[in-house]
């Protein structure tokens, strides 16, 4: 019970310094810079295009955000155009169907991207050995930089309108009653560089020359909104999804089912076994350690002799030179006892003996032993 | 870091709580199925799926809400106070059901690690009716256990969900040595002493007091026929006698190290306690007086002499729970300690470990003290690994060695043994399954002969 209490006071003082930790970290915490998308209208920061868009407010008048789903963009012919800078998605099949009707009836799209592959039907080529000067139709030559690492693939219908060495950059195609012009290189109409180099009279003339006046500029920001995005769910057919989310349902439902405890907590613990030969051990690995074979030797000779002794009767003091008549009368007649004796009081004999003799007269010794035990 | 591990556990909801049957996981299988198909065919919305599951869970939360109330259960658990190690019992638990539904029942007891049950144990209670559950435990291990939680999991109506609960009912057991040897041995006596029958009829003639007056059998001695009742009878009566009652027998049980020898069945230390107990009982049922010290290296337990048969239980509850110590034995210590507490000439009994015991060297200069009072003899439990080390088979140069060792130690086994005889310290070795037989002829020789 007081354990508990104690716990529970604990929990409160943790909340409470976590808290006021919280509150002063708030406080003393140093105002960050406030962080914008690229490519974003309304942004002030070098990847922004907050500058192009006050230009162009100034001057023209009617600019606008387009922050809706391009369904809702009309389809009359108002002489619009809708600058996408730098999409940072793909939108679905049916939001460009969307944009594709919005071209149809008459309105111009500036799609800024450094790879629109994938976006209306546009295909593009890898490239290397970018040199930085780029030339109008009309053979003029500009200085800009580029970053995109693809061109544009042009077919016939396809009017270049900024082309380099490597390809066309910029590219104005034809659908129905409207045009869409695409550059892959969207870093010129950012406010770090629009000012840089010739950047800002290429955005102008991809823009220009075919209408002075706009009756409405759009800046899509539609597509820098992270939650326009189609989401993962679009990629997979409904089945699978379903599939899916009933799996994971069945997997809660099964590791609950499986994990829930039952019964008493068990710590694992050690348990010890003492064997009785542990002594017997211990000396054996000593003696064997420090290469005793001629005292082990010697143990075994006595130990058959105490044998003898108590069988047969043969006295354990006697030398093994003084027992061989003994023996003879006692051990079955195949046994060379002569031999065997001799042998022996001269491996007893010795101070140090090789490995060799000492298993292969252990086993001879052992023999006899038996012989006594059990002859 | 405890408070934290008690959230965590509450949070688990830990011994309680409620988990899914296995009903349900197929229901849901089944369902799951069906709303992949209908995905498949038909293009349903995304708030369906989630709405259809929820849909399924709260049906299957109805299951569960009617199915009887943690409250309307109660449970009662019967379970001995001493458990004989090793041997096997039954406990009953009692549940009470007081729902107007019957439930399927599983139960785990939160035994001591060391006990061995089967479980889960399942059973069926009907409605406002009552059953009895029981399972066989066995104890291997000796000592004071706690009994306390009952773990229940009991299904709902319909199987789809399970409840989980846990009583706190607590019950102390203490795991007292096996006493099979000694419940033979006060059952029939003869029986028991069977494997070293002939001994307990040895009796010197003139020893021991009156007990009765009997028919004459053949090979009694014919100098204890008793004339004048033969003679009033008309048929030959010859006297009994018995050895006299009213010696004290102390028993020394060793504790140390090498008493944790693992034999075949339990270690060196449970043997000699079995030994031990019978021994007592044998001593107490003959109307002697029993002491009992336990040691290792320094004294464990005493239990001061005294005589009848309600001192056996004594003696238990004193010797019941000791351990096999890891110091080694102290002999000098417990001979001392004896030497003070005795006061009247006794027969010593230690169990102890023969080789341990002969590689004591002080302990024969204070023996040889104590044998001037007392009359001492050492049991010890044949040591069947050495035996068989002897004459193992020999191929390289361990085995060799382990062979000439363990020849060694049987040789200095052999030497010391017959020193101390000489002496006049007994010392027998018995085999295991014989220990406690061995002891109880011992003693009964020793009382037969007039010894003490």
């Amino acid at each position: 019970m007081q354990t508990s209490l104690t716990g529970r006071r604990a929990l409160v003082w943790l909340v409470v310094v976590l808290l006021l930790f919280i509150g002063i970290s708030y406080i003393l915490a140093p105002d960050t810079p406030e962080e914008y998308p690229d490519f974003v209208s309304e942004s002030p920061s070098p990847t922004g295009v907050k500058a192009f868009y006050t230009y162009l407010d100034n001057e023209q008048g009617s600019v606008e955000r387009w922050t809706h789903a391009p369904e809702l963009l009309s389809d009359q012919n108002d002489n619009q155009l809708l600058i996408m800078a730098g999409p940072s998605f793909t939108p679905d099949t049916e939001q460009m169907e969307a944009y594709m009707s919005f071209l149809g009836s008459g309105n111009t799209i500036l799609l800024m991207k450094t790879n629109p592959d994938g976006m209306f039907n546009i295909e593009t080529t890898p490239v290397q050995g970018v040199t930085g000067s780029v030339t109008t139709s009309n053979g003029d030559t500009y200085q800009a930089e580029l970053n995109s690492m693809v061109r544009i693939d042009s077919n016939n219908h396809d009017n270049v309108l900024l082309h380099d060495n490597a390809g066309a950059i910029a590219v104005e195609r034809r659908f129905e009653n409207g045009r869409l012009i695409t550059t892959v290189a969207p870093e010129w109409i950012t406010n770090g560089n629009i000012l840089e180099q010739d950047h800002l009279e290429l955005i102008l003339s991809l823009i220009e020359p075919a209408n002075t006046g706009w009756d409405t500029v759009y800046f899509d920001e539609y597509v820098h909104g992270s939650g326009n995005a189609p989401g993962i769910a679009a990629l997979y057919p409904n089945w699978l999804l379903a599939l899916g989310l009933q799996t994971i349902l069945f997997a809660v439902i099964w590791l609950w089912y499986q994990g829930k405890r039952f019964g008493p907590i068990h710590e694992p613990r050690e348990e010890t076994v003492r064997f009785s030969d542990e002594r017997i051990q211990a000396l054996a690995a000593w003696y064997q350690g420090s290469r005793r074979y001629a005292d082990s030797l010697s143990i075994q000779a006595d130990y058959v002799k105490l044998l003898m002794q108590e069988r047969w009767g043969i006295r354990y003091h006697k030398d093994w030179s003084d027992v061989k008549e003994d023996l003879e009368r006692k051990v079955s007649s195949d046994w060379e006892i002569e031999t065997f004796i001799n042998g022996l009081t001269h491996v007893l004999n010795q101070k140090r003996l090789s490995k060799k003799t000492y298993v292969s007269w252990s086993k001879k010794i052992d023999q006899l032993r038996k012989e006594v035990e059990e002859g | 870091m405890k408070s934290l591990k008690n959230l965590w556990e509450r949070l688990l909801f830990r011994d309680r709580g409620i988990l899914p049957g296995k009903r349900l996981l197929v229901l849901f299988l089944i369902f799951s199925f069906g709303a992949v198909v209908l995905a498949a065919l038909s293009s349903v919305s995304w708030t369906w799926l989630p709405v259809m599951n929820g849909l399924l869970f709260l049906i299957s939360l109805l299951d569960l809400w009617l199915s009887p109330k943690r409250k309307e259960l109660s449970f009662k658990r019967e379970l001995p106070d001493e458990l004989e190690r090793d041997m096997t019992y039954s406990i009953q638990i009692e549940v009470v059901n007081a729902s107007d539904k019957s439930c399927d029942l599983r139960l785990i007891d939160g035994l001591p690690q060391s006990f061995r049950a089967p479980f889960p144990l399942t059973g069926t209670v009907k409605a406002r009716g009552n059953s009895v559950l029981s399972y066989q435990v066995q104890a291997p291990v000796r000592g004071q256990y706690e009994v306390d939680k009952l773990f229940i999991r009991y299904k709902s109506n319909f199987g789809l969900w399970t409840k989980q609960l846990t009583v706190q009912m607590e019950h102390h057991v203490k795991v007292i040595p096996d006493l099979t040897e000694t419940k033979q041995y006060l059952n029939s006596p003869q029986q028991f002493l069977l494997y070293e029958g002939s001994k307990i009829r040895k009796q010197r003639a003139e020893t021991g007091e009156f007990a009765q007056i009997r028919n004459y059998v053949v090979g009694d001695d014919p100098r204890k026929i008793n004339w004048r009742q033969t003679a009033k009878l008309q048929e030959i009566m010859t006297n009994e006698y018995e050895p006299e009652h009213g010696k004290y027998v102390t028993i020394l049980i060793d504790c140390s190290r090498m008493m944790g020898a693992e034999l075949k069945k339990g270690n060196r230390l449970e043997k000699a306690l079995e030994a031990a107990l019978t021994t007592a009982a044998a001593a107490l049922k003959n109307g002697d007086y029993v002491a009992v010290l336990a040691f290792s290296k320094e004294i464990q337990r005493f239990v001061p002499p005294a005589k009848g048969m309600n001192h056996l239980q004594q003696i238990l509850q004193a010797i019941y729970n000791v351990k096999v110590e890891a110091t080694e034995a102290n002999y000098s210590a417990a001979i001392n300690y004896l030497s003070t507490v005795l006061k009247k000439r006794s027969l010593i009994l230690l169990f102890s470990d023969v080789h341990s015991f002969l590689h004591e060297e002080s302990a024969l200069h204070h023996l040889r003290r104590l044998r001037q009072r007392h009359l001492f003899m050492m049991i010890g439990i044949e040591d069947e690994e050495l035996l068989a080390r002897t004459k193992q088979a020999l191929d390289n140069t361990k085995t060799a060695m382990v062979k000439s060792i363990a020849q060694q130690q049987l040789h200095f086994k052999k030497r010391e043994k017959a020193n101390w005889e000489k002496q006049g310290l007994s010392m027998i070795e018995a085999n295991e399954e014989h220990l406690a037989t061995a002891a109880v002829s011992q003693y009964i020789r020793i009382m037969n002969e007039g010894l003490l």
